[in-house]
């Protein structure tokens, strides 16, 4: 039947009986075209492999870290290794990037350089982020006196001017750790990494993570007053146990974007001190140590620097366009 | 209250705007039309994400980015908005038509005064001094109930509580005198008593100051009070339009049926039980071939599945877009 | 206000005592005296020792340094520049450093705020493009690598410009813009992303509602709140130009404190390692202080007298 264009509808409508028959309950859910439901580390996952920049990022730093890693292994040349009459060679077929003034092959040089720098990077982050969360957690959760107590502790170290404090306890714990290295009272693994790199994780872990301190408190802060954290209160947890399977998964987040971005900061810190001359001890070499080694010569070699310095610009770059990533894919919010 | 002549001080005409997003694009407004006449309220009723606010943000060409209007016009005293410059748009906005925005705690800009706020509204759109300028917005803070004004108008907006930033929100807007202005959620972000007093004082305002108010909100209530018309929105349609009686006393729509059901009223029978409305709102993206609301929709027919209903004249001014206005019709006819 | 200032500024004489006596207690931690390791014989070195009061017990020592220090004496060089007063050493050589540090600043503010504000302004654009990859290139390359490279581009290789001292006007240019670089993209960094954020605020929707122009709602209603994060960061930024001084004044030869501060670790002057460490953490504690109270000042929201 046509209805025809009437004071009631504007245009001709075709319409029949059948049309007017009820739908089933079925028909009508067919109709719902839902959004897929994603998990929140799902729908991260899928914000971060959308944005290039960090895709690739992420490829630059698998890279450095085969290069670090395996590169040493598979060079003809050890780090300290002196090759007679292969001294200042320009980059070659048999040295790449190089040899140094006492006929090191600087290749090897480079990726060892890269693995301390890395290192360094990884484990002062680490160390940050287990020191402040464990410390802003405690200070978040418990409150009150003790909260009021350990964050002034924070506002000093924090107020305290960090790059001066870490050179003089550079210079200070040099010494001590010399010896206590002498008398290879280290445990085996640490033994390996010399008094320089113990001494920039003391640093560190002294005073780096304040900052990641202050981010777990305001988080927890935030979270404790949250309904889920009382259900579970109710429900009989005690702190350790909030703390470990409701707090920290739920800043999780920023923790993971904090400590990446503490990754470079630190192989830059490293950099500044090898550049000072209080970095790692000779002979090991951080990519630091190897830029301000080469500025001896720099009007005759200045491949020396360009090798070493790249390498650390390439990783910090990478580290800090992740990060960033990251920082979107895990809190749009923050964009 | 206040005159209503006949003339029409803005008329929208099929207007559409779409978000172009990353997920594709959200078809947020989808052709709607409706008239309003000078010192007319008309309310816009709709849940979260149904187009309301964005449609009234088209009128002032302020849709926020990635938004834009791609088809329909909106006529404003004769001129069409839509294809207005941002130059001429400026002298449009805050003077012709101004509006006030659903959060007050966000919507002033911390690090000015209030007062510098608004003497800047006036400093653009009028050829007052300073002086002037300073007594015309004691006038307006007077008028919006905001006691000491002297001294308020040299405050910061957090020196202010919700309910008297959103006073400040409308002395604002009244600055100029507009002929239109859009109440975009004015209340929902306030507490009960707040809401109550905010409402009052744009009751008080509309019968003293002749200007056509839209009033957008999701709760039919507060729309009963001001209002002389409606338009319910749903998925980006007007499903339904009318006086607020038709709206409340001969809804037509299954969508404003579950609204009306969803309001409480305090003479209620002890028995009558609030129902809400199942189910979830559809994916804009991809809209539903039919009627958006046949999903959710209890007295859902074949047809609505797969037909988008026509706009029905159900009465005078009062038209609804269901299929089941249409059913009535096709009745009457076959039974002839 | 007044009293919040007096209460900050209480607090910024602890930390700076704090810091102070960290200082004395680290440099005593080192183990043997600054002359153990010349080529003294042992009566020499405690004649040395008694002559600048290194063999009393630690309290003692401590009390004379604090005592000196708030007469504004750091002690006497031992080495490089034997019995000169730490303090002459820092009145001769730091109004060197502040100059470079103070131009390089003002470098970094000028260009990085209207930098930021035009890659937010247009995001997405080329423009925007290149200004965050020169700008994130720009925080991961080590001042020193910047120094050395752009002095042997500009000085060896170009000879365009001098490679050291401060004698002509273009002597300045390597040294601060090598120095003012890492702050300047850090800055438009910033800016760029406070402003982004403070143009998605809804008061600029409702500036924009109110008739306003893109240039006012961009340069007074956004602007404003989006140089509040930037003003943070001024008291990072002097305490980054004081220490990354050290290593442009080491690259291009300019006698500054920074200068004498690398020789004194190379020579282990203690006293004046101390004594700067002193020195530029008071000014670093001042200058965090003043970028407090300057962004209370622009922020109405914090009260002043909490």
């Amino acid at each position: 039947m046509i209805l025809k264009n009437t004071k009631i509808f504007s245009n001709q409508i075709e319409v029949c009986a059948d049309d007017f028959a009820p739908a089933t309950n079925k028909e009508k859910s067919n109709l719902v075209t839902l959004g897929e439901n994603t998990s929140y580390w799902q729908d991260a996952w899928r914000r971060l492999k959308q944005n290039k920049i960090a895709m690739v990022s992420l490829v630059i730093i698998a890279i450095v870290f085969i290069f670090a890693i395996v590169g040493p292994l598979l060079s003809p040349y050890t780090y300290d290794q002196q090759v007679r009459g292969d001294e200042n060679l320009f980059p070659c077929l048999k040295h790449p990037f190089g040899t140094d003034n006492l006929g090191r092959d600087l290749l090897v040089r480079t990726m060892i350089g890269s693995r301390i720098s890395l290192l360094i990077g990884v484990g002062a982050s680490v160390l940050v982020l287990v020191i402040g969360s464990i410390y802003g957690a405690i200070s978040g959760l418990i409150g009150g006196k003790v909260d009021t107590v350990m964050m002034r502790i924070v506002e000093v170290i924090y107020s305290l001017p960090d790059m001066l404090v870490i050179i003089l306890l550079r210079i200070v714990l040099n010494d001590p750790l010399q010896k206590a290295f002498d008398s290879g009272s280290f445990l085996g693994g640490l033994q390996i990494l010399g008094p320089g790199i113990i001494a920039m994780f003391i640093v560190y872990g002294l005073l780096y993570w304040v900052g990641m301190a202050r981010i777990v408190r305001g988080q927890v802060l935030q979270l404790k007053e949250m309904e889920f954290v009382n259900a579970a209160r109710a429900l009989g947890a005690d702190n350790k146990r909030l703390i470990k399977k409701h707090l920290l998964p739920n800043c999780v987040g920023q923790l993971v974007v904090t400590t990446m971005l503490q990754i470079p900061s630190a192989i830059f810190t490293e950099a500044f001190l090898s550049f000072l001359g209080i970095g790692v001890s000779k002979p090991l070499a951080s990519l630091g140590s190897l830029a301000s080694e080469a500025l001896n010569g720099i009007s005759s070699y200045p491949y020396r620097l360009l090798f070493p310095a790249a390498t650390i610009s390439i990783i910090i770059l990478a580290f800090n366009l992740f990060g960033d990533g990251l920082r979107d894919a895990l809190d749009p919010r923050l964009k | 209250m206040a005159e209503t002549n006949n003339q029409s001080l803005l008329s929208v005409n099929d207007l559409e705007v779409s978000f172009f997003t990353y997920a594709g694009e959200v078809k947020a407004v989808r052709k709607i039309s409706y008239d309003l006449k000078f010192g007319e309220v008309m309310g816009i009723v709709g849940e979260s994400g149904s187009g309301k606010s964005v449609s009234s943000f088209g009128l002032m060409g302020i849709i926020p980015e990635p938004g834009k209007i791609i088809g329909g016009s909106i006529v404003f005293e004769g001129r069409d908005i839509t294809k207005m410059s941002e130059k001429e748009l400026i002298k449009i906005r805050g003077k012709e038509v101004s509006m006030i925005f659903q959060d007050p705690m966000t919507s002033l800009n911390p690090v000015f005064t209030v007062g510098n706020q608004i003497d800047e509204s006036l400093r653009k759109h009028t050829e007052l001094n300073k002086e002037q300028r300073k007594e015309r917005i004691i006038e307006l803070f007077k008028l919006v109930g905001i006691n000491q004004p002297e001294k308020r108008i040299k405050q910061y907006p957090h020196e202010f509580s919700g309910g008297m930033r959103q006073r400040v929100m409308i002395a604002m807007a009244l600055a100029c005198n507009p002929k239109l202005l859009i109440a975009d959620e004015p209340t929902t972000a306030l507490d009960v008593t707040i809401q109550a007093q905010i409402l009052e004082l744009l009751k008080e305002l509309r019968n003293k100051i002749n200007m056509s108010i839209i009033f957008i909100t999701h709760d039919l209530g507060v729309v009963s009070e001001i209002c002389d018309k409606v338009a319910v929105m749903y998925a980006g349609n007007i499903i339904e339009r009318g006086s607020i009686d038709d709206i409340f006393y001969n809804p037509k729509h299954p969508y404003t049926w579950g609204l009306l059901k969803s309001v409480p009223k305090i003479n209620a029978d002890e028995h009558e039980r609030l129902i809400p409305i199942e189910g979830t709102p559809v994916d804009l993206i991809n809209p539903p071939q039919g009627c958006a609301f046949a999903p959710r929709c209890e007295h859902c027919m074949k047809i609505c599945l797969t037909k988008k209903p026509p706009v029905c004249q159900v009465g005078e001014n009062h038209e609804a877009l269901c299929w089941l206005s249409v059913k009535e019709e096709f009745e009457k006819e076959a039974s002839k | 206000m007044a009293k919040y200032i007096v209460k900050r500024i209480f607090g910024a004489v602890i930390t700076i005592f704090i810091a102070a006596t960290i200082t004395f207690l680290l440099m005593k931690f080192v183990p043997g005296s600054p002359f153990t390791s010349e080529k003294t014989n042992e009566i020499a070195e405690a004649a040395l020792n008694e002559k600048y009061g290194l063999d009393k017990p630690v309290y003692v020592q401590y009390g004379k340094y604090l005592n000196q220090l708030i007469h504004g004496d750091l002690g006497v060089s031992y080495k490089i520049q034997k019995n000169v007063p730490v303090v002459d050493i820092i009145k001769q050589s730091f109004p060197v450093s502040a100059k470079i540090g103070g131009i390089a600043i003002l470098f970094a503010v000028l260009f990085g705020v209207p930098i930021g504000c035009v890659a937010a302004l247009k995001r997405g654009k080329v423009l925007d493009g290149i200004i965050r990859v020169v700008s994130t290139t720009g925080i991961a390359i080590p001042g020193f690598v910047l120094a050395t490279g752009s002095m042997l581009l500009f000085s060896i290789e170009l000879k365009w410009l001098p490679t050291y001292g401060l004698d002509k006007p273009s002597s300045y240019i390597l040294p601060v813009f090598t120095l003012g670089f890492y702050p300047m993209c850090y800055i438009a960094r910033i800016m760029r992303s406070s402003m982004l954020e403070a143009l998605g605020q809804d008061y600029i929707r409702t500036a924009r509602a109110k008739g306003m122009t893109q240039f006012i709602t961009t340069f007074k209603h956004a602007m404003k709140n989006s140089l509040i994060p930037v003003i943070t960061y001024f008291g990072p930024l002097v305490a980054y130009t004081l220490t990354g001084g050290f290593v442009v004044e080491k690259v291009f030869n300019i006698n500054g404190l920074g200068r004498y501060f690398i020789k004194s670790i190379e020579n282990r002057d203690y006293n004046i390692i101390m004594g700067t460490t002193v020195f530029l953490a008071t000014l670093i504690i001042l200058m965090n202080l003043v970028c407090d109270i300057l962004y209370k000042v622009v922020d109405p929201r914090i009260k002043l007298d909490q």
